[in-house]
């Protein structure tokens, strides 16, 4: 099938009549973003019904456009159509409906056709509804559509899609072809067996021999069944571990990466811990409980020392003084002692205490002769003498006492000095102390930059993470270290089934060989017999029917081997000189496959940048579209949206190059080969574009427009020459 | 599919056919040809046509056996 011409009318932005004419090999249609690129797209998978549950007809389809220049009560036509050439015949399919505006502006739909135009000579036939569909399925089934349309680099491993290998297998190889004859051939098998076996209980003479080997044949078809049994799932055990193994393969670096990474997070979180816990920042405390608050009480201390020592230096003068003003004192002391006892007792016209007493008692002034009755003036001042005496006895006394005491009695200063003393000794750590606290807070900035630095490392260490995981195919953290703690296990339980598949399948070959011997044995218990023949025949049916089975297998991994070829041709083709390895599909045991990248040394490529996926997958599609135009001897074409998006301006110009060289009609929608332009808009890339075999559409938005406001949109499709 | 289910190992090994004797071979040639196992293959081909009809697989099973117990071994 090949298209011919692409028509959309009033389809979302295609405004009125739209059409392109579509070359055989190369058609790139060029639209910057927002040009109408994906809605040219979704017209075709309108159209191709190639999106389940999409509805048949939307008032989404309709141009916002026409709507508003519509007057109420107006209709008009959302159409898509695609002339083809399919068996040399001229056909157009299409799709279409009408839209009505009403007079409050709703719109309404109505008329969905489905319609295929077939020209027959110089009439053309109409189909509609599912006769279209059911024609339109001949000449493009829909098996073919599905890897037909591609939107985006994410679509084009069709590998992703579920059960998309054994669809595309079944659908290209004709591997379902087999079926029928698998049945045929298992029930031949069962109804040769069962003649042979009657015919064998009908030779009275062989029968007990016969009966033998047949419980014989029974118990070794049996084993051979159960062991058979076994080994499939022994097999599809080893290939799950060796997966799970390939996928941690895949993720092997990633794994211990993140191993790696974990550990040196973890080393550092320690660190910072420990950090963290040496800065001690609580100077406001630290000022009373150890004592910071005295950094500068050094100089006052030596000053408070030096007042002290003066201080006790006075005191030590004063106390001579003291001491000799006392010896002076105790000796006048002394000699007014000396004076009491009879030198000086009393002033001159005094007598003594004895005489004084007499005259007080005799109440005469013994000095003068006269009278001195007991309270007259005479008396008074006789005994006014005698207390003054005694009195200055008593201080004379008590002053003899004194001469014992100290000037400082209280000791102040010497309290003072013993403070200093203590103080003195505390003063080694008094002079150290600003470095204590110097040393304190460089130790806390120095642990603070540490921690500073560890943690600038550990958020490092964090984005590394984020980046190992982002690149893991959406395994979770959990999934990678518990892949890479469990892999000795797994290559001891792959070992394991492989092992046991080793061992069931020598038991098998064991056993086919006895069951060879006792069928042989049974075709041969009456030579010539009926039962002879039948049991032979019973043989060889089996065998045959064992050769329909494998031949199916075969034809799978014959179609596989062919696909992978046909994916490298194009692969290097699409590389030119870039990437020497090879596409390398692989088949697993849940009948899915896989394609991978081989590097030249025979390495897998696990994580290739995207634009050599990219490659691969499209020479995948190339490959599956060469071999079922050869299986169905027709072709169809490729349409991709934005196919190169991860590529080099100069691998899509040789990537371009290659598509147009190759005899398969492509049509690519891509934003590629335009430049910006200083308004916003955009122009083509001429001088690049010349070089791209093929036909060049621009869709465009027609100027001016409202981005805003979808009913001033149009999008103009127009050749470039 | 002819060549596919002849090209078998154990099938050439027990009834005594070489892979260059079938793998140009086609559906007509091998009818006729000598070896019943390479003539019952493609007439369980030929006659089934692709059928899971259960009365055809009879038909053809009875043309297959008979063609076996006639000609296998002779």
């Amino acid at each position: 099938m090949i298209i011919k011409n692409i028509s959309i009318e009033n389809f979302r932005s295609y405004y009125g009549s739209n059409s392109m004419d579509v070359g055989e090999g190369l058609t790139l249609i060029i639209g910057a973003n927002g040009d109408g690129k994906t809605t040219l797209f979704e017209a075709l998978e309108w159209l191709f019904d190639t999106v389940d549950n999409k509805p048949k007809v939307d008032t989404k389809y309709i141009s916002k456009k026409k709507i508003a220049e519509m007057m109420p009560n107006e209709s008009a036509v959302v159409k898509v159509s695609m002339t083809y050439e399919s068996e040399r015949n001229e056909k157009i399919v299409e799709k279409s409906f009408k839209f009505t505006k009403a007079q409050d502006g709703s719109v309404s739909t109505s008329n969905y056709m489905h319609c295929l135009f077939v020209q027959n000579g110089s009439e053309k036939e109409v189909r509609e509804g599912d006769a279209a569909k059911r024609l339109f399925d001949i000449d493009f089934s829909a098996s073919i559509r599905k890897y037909c349309l591609f939107k985006g680099e994410q679509e084009l491993n069709i590998f992703n899609k579920e059960e998309a290998m054994s669809y595309l297998v079944e659908t290209f190889s004709k591997i379902r072809d087999f079926d029928p004859y698998i049945d045929f051939t298992g029930k031949a098998q069962k109804w040769s067996q069962d003649a042979a076996d009657n015919a064998m209980k009908a030779d009275r003479k062989n029968s007990k021999e016969a009966e033998r080997l047949r419980s014989l044949i029974k118990n070794e078809s049996d084993f051979i069944r159960d062991r058979s049994e076994e080994l499939k799932n022994s097999q599809k055990e080893a290939v799950n571990f060796a997966t799970l193994l390939d996928e941690l393969e895949k993720n092997k670096e990633s794994s211990e990466l993140l191993n790696s990474t974990n550990n040196r997070i973890a080393t550092l979180k320690e660190k910072i811990a420990k950090a963290y816990h040496g800065i001690s920042e609580n100077y406001t405390f630290r000022l009373l409980d150890e004592m910071w608050i005295l950094m500068g009480f050094e100089p006052i201390a030596r000053e408070y020392g030096d007042m002290v020592a003066t201080l006790d230096k006075e005191q030590r003068r004063m106390e001579r003084e003291y001491q000799r003003e006392q010896g002076a004192k105790k000796m006048a002391g002394k000699m007014q002692e000396e004076i009491n006892q009879g030198f000086v007792p009393l002033a001159l016209n005094i007598p003594d205490e004895n005489t004084m007493r007499e005259m007080l008692h005799d109440e005469v002034c013994k000095v003068c002769g006269t009278p001195a009755p007991k309270g007259s003036a005479a008396y008074n001042t006789m005994k006014k003498h005698l207390d003054d005496y005694l009195a200055s006895l008593k201080e004379t006394h008590n002053n003899d006492e004194e001469e014992e005491d100290t000037l400082f009695k209280r000791e102040f200063i010497r309290e003072l000095v013993n403070r200093y003393t203590v103080l003195h000794n505390g003063m080694n750590w008094l002079t150290r102390l600003p470095l204590i606290i110097q040393t304190e807070i460089e130790k806390n900035r120095s642990n603070h930059q540490i921690a500073d630095g560890l943690q600038a490392k550990l958020e490092q260490e964090e984005e590394q993470k984020r980046k190992i995981l982002a690149q893991t195919d959406g395994l979770t953290e959990e999934q990678l270290i518990s892949a890479f703690n469990n892999i000795s296990e797994w290559w001891k339980q792959k070992n394991n089934a492989e092992n046991k598949s080793d061992y069931l399948k020598r038991q098998i070959d064991e056993h086919r060989k006895k069951l060879e011997e006792y069928q042989e044995e049974y075709s041969q218990i009456s030579e010539e017999s009926v039962a002879a023949t039948y049991a032979r025949t019973s043989i060889a049916m089996q065998r045959i029917a064992e050769a329909f089975l494998s031949a199916k297998v075969r034809n799978k991994r014959e179609f596989l081997a062919q696909l992978e070829s046909t994916t490298n041709k194009y692969l290097e083709r699409l590389n030119r000189g870039d990437f020497r390895g090879q596409a390398h599909i692989v088949e697993k045991a849940d009948e899915s496959a896989e394609l991978m990248l081989i590097d030249t040394d025979g390495t897998r490529i696990y994580n290739p940048n995207t634009a050599l996926k990219t490659t691969m997958y499209m020479s995948l599609l190339f490959a599956v579209a060469e071999l079922t135009t050869i299986k169905h001897e027709d072709d169809y074409p490729l349409i991709f949206d934005a196919p190169t998006s991860s590529f080099t301006a100069a691998k899509e110009s040789d990537f371009f190059g290659v598509i147009g060289e190759i005899n398969k009609q492509t049509i690519i929608v891509t934003k590629s080969f335009l430049n910006e332009n200083a308004d916003g808009s955009s122009s083509i890339d001429t001088k690049r574009l010349k070089s791209i075999k093929g036909k060049k559409y621009r869709i465009e938005k027609k100027r001016p427009f409202d981005e805003k406001n979808l009913a001033t949109i149009e999008t103009r499709i127009e050749p470039i020459n | 599919m002819l060549q596919l289910v002849l090209n078998n190992e154990q099938l050439m090994k027990q009834y005594g056919y070489a892979a260059e004797q079938i793998n140009d071979i086609d559906l007509q040639e091998a009818l006729h040809n000598d070896n019943a196992v390479i003539a019952s293959v493609a007439r369980i081909i030929r006659e089934l046509d692709g059928s899971m009809d259960s009365s055809k697989q009879k038909e053809v099973y009875k043309k297959v056996f008979t063609h076996l117990n006639n000609n296998l071994f002779l």
